[in-house]
């Protein structure tokens, strides 16, 4: 059995507002695995991101616990800070600093040393092909090179859980493709990985493991691979269509209205 | 152990706004200039000629130290608040290992690191375009600093109180109109809390709680002279009084608003 990394206890989160309450995500309990691939599905509005932010230690949990190691990282959010990064949807790199000088602060705020905070960035500019533009500003490149900023600088303090918000979200294929591989690159390392993603193929090749959140609920946690034969289907998207659909059914059944009776409107 | 940790992570961001800063000072400069020299021009060569007294250059001048540091604060409110409705790279820092009240503290301690140098040098330019206005007799360097320092840190502070309520950047003016026009032209820019007092006793005494009325005269007292401004001690006392307050009530406010832990 794989070692657990992060253990997610009986997790809620209800945001307030004047207009009432929202619950985001509804008593999640879930394990992630050392050096797996997480990817994390669902339609909009699902908790996918509230779920990220809330194990990046950014937004605070209503109700119940993550555990890292056995211990609440609650106890001390810093510490677990230095484990963990967090890639936004959009890419929130630091526009007033250089592409080097954004790989070398995010270095030193980790406490990096200084030979070590020069030693990684050089690797971490030659990797991303970043070196040529290293002294200018992260505005004048692209969205995927931004996406692969964003990476950099995520891993730049070596953490051992990266988590991805939607990473690839409006890239062209050649350029989803290019993060595909630095995904791998992480799994290869050890580094373990939350993918929060709209897209059903991305998932399905990457991912060691899908959970599927419908409504701030776990519908399902499993291998694609088991999903696909369980579903008798040949893709994930297939399989996530049939899911969506059984959620319609029931939601039907739940109204109490027969598909005519809507029909005749 | 963790507050050297903390210390270490807070001074590399301090380092971070130094690096910023070094790329954009002379812009900066260039603009508050603008400022500094019509004010001189107004206030101590064309105001003379009308009614006003020989050394009124140098009390407008001096009074308009706090008044450079709070206006490039609202703009640096602006900027946050600008961040926050867009790329939101402000948001990268609660990422980092530090707990969310010192990334707040060292958003203000940013601004005023800001601050610092830009009312530092308008003052000097200022005073070299009315040199022969300027006597120092009664100047105190050792108070000036304090003053000074805890000024530029109350700013600092009212910039993360006035970005932690204003939800988006059209917003901005409510903070102009509301706070800023009221504290700069109450806080005794043209004139001091004490000719104030003796033709409006009751607005003089609710203009008390004008965080930027000790803070201009308080640096009057220190390079002026104590002399028709309000007691230097009470005016620090006052500052870091404030500071105290909007501190509290803006890291309190930002993180309902950022929802952060």
């Amino acid at each position: 059995m794989a070692d657990t990394l992060i253990s997610i206890k009986n997790l809620s989160k209800i945001y307030n507002s004047k207009e009432g309450s929202i619950k985001a995500l509804d008593n999640i309990s879930l394990d992630i695995h050392a050096g797996e691939i997480f990817g994390l599905l669902g339609v909009n509005g699902a908790g996918k991101t509230t779920l990220s932010t809330i194990l990046a230690a950014f937004h605070p949990l209503t109700s119940g616990d993550i555990l890292y190691n056995g211990i609440s990282i609650y106890k001390d959010i810093p510490s677990y800070r230095y484990i963990v990064s967090y890639c936004p949807q959009t890419p929130n790199l630091d526009e007033e600093l250089t592409i080097e000088q954004n790989l070398l602060f995010a270095g030193r705020y980790f406490g990096m040393p200084e030979d070590e905070v020069q030693k990684r960035t050089k690797e971490l500019l030659d990797y991303f092909e970043f070196s040529l533009y290293a002294h200018r500003k992260q505005d004048v490149l692209s969205g995927g090179y931004a996406r692969r900023l964003l990476f950099a600088r995520a891993i730049m303090h070596k953490p051992k859980l990266v988590i991805l918000d939607e990473p690839t979200v409006g890239l062209d294929p050649h350029v989803r493709h290019g993060l595909w591989d630095i995904i791998r690159m992480l799994k290869k390392q050890g580094v373990t990985v939350i993918l929060t993603t709209h897209y059903l193929d991305e998932a399905e090749v990457l991912s060691d493991r899908i959970c599927i959140l419908d409504k701030g609920k776990i519908k399902l946690i499993d291998s694609p691979e088991k999903l696909k034969t369980e579903y008798k289907k040949g893709n994930l998207e297939d399989v996530f269509i049939e899911l969506m659909k059984e959620d319609v059914l029931a939601c039907d059944h739940e109204d109490g209205l027969p598909e005519e009776e809507e029909n005749e409107g | 152990m963790k507050v050297k940790q903390y210390g270490k992570i807070f001074c590399n961001l301090l380092w971070r706004d130094l690096v910023v800063l070094k790329s954009s000072i002379v812009r900066e400069m260039i603009n508050t200039a603008f400022w500094i020299c019509l004010t001189i021009f107004v206030y101590a060569y064309l105001m003379p000629q009308l009614c006003a007294g020989g050394t009124f250059g140098m009390f407008v001048l001096v009074g308009s130290i706090p008044c450079i540091m709070l206006f490039k604060a609202v703009n640096k409110a602006a900027e946050l608040v600008a961040d926050l409705g867009g790329r939101q790279s402000f948001l990268y820092y609660f990422t980092t290992p530090l707990p969310y009240w010192l990334i707040f503290i060292r958003r203000a301690f940013s601004i005023a690191l800001y601050t610092i140098p830009l009312s530092l040098l308008m003052f000097l330019i200022g005073g070299v375009l009315i040199w022969d206005q300027m006597d120092f007799s009664n100047a105190s360097i050792l108070k000036f600093i304090p003053i000074f320092l805890a000024s530029n840190f109350l700013v600092g502070f009212c910039s993360l109180w006035f970005a932690s309520w204003i939800e988006k950047i059209g917003d901005i003016e409510a903070a102009w109109f509301r706070y800023v026009f009221p504290c700069w032209w109450l806080g005794g820019y043209l004139f001091s809390w004490e000719t104030f007092n003796l033709n409006f006793p009751l607005i003089a005494k609710i203009n008390l709680i004008n965080p930027i009325l000790y803070t201009i005269e308080g640096i009057r007292a220190s390079i002026i002279g104590q002399e028709g401004q309000i007691n230097y001690w009470i005016c620090l006392g006052m500052v870091c009084l404030f500071t105290i307050i909007i501190a509290i009530r803006a890291i309190v406010l930002f993180k309902r608003r950022l929802d952060c832990v």
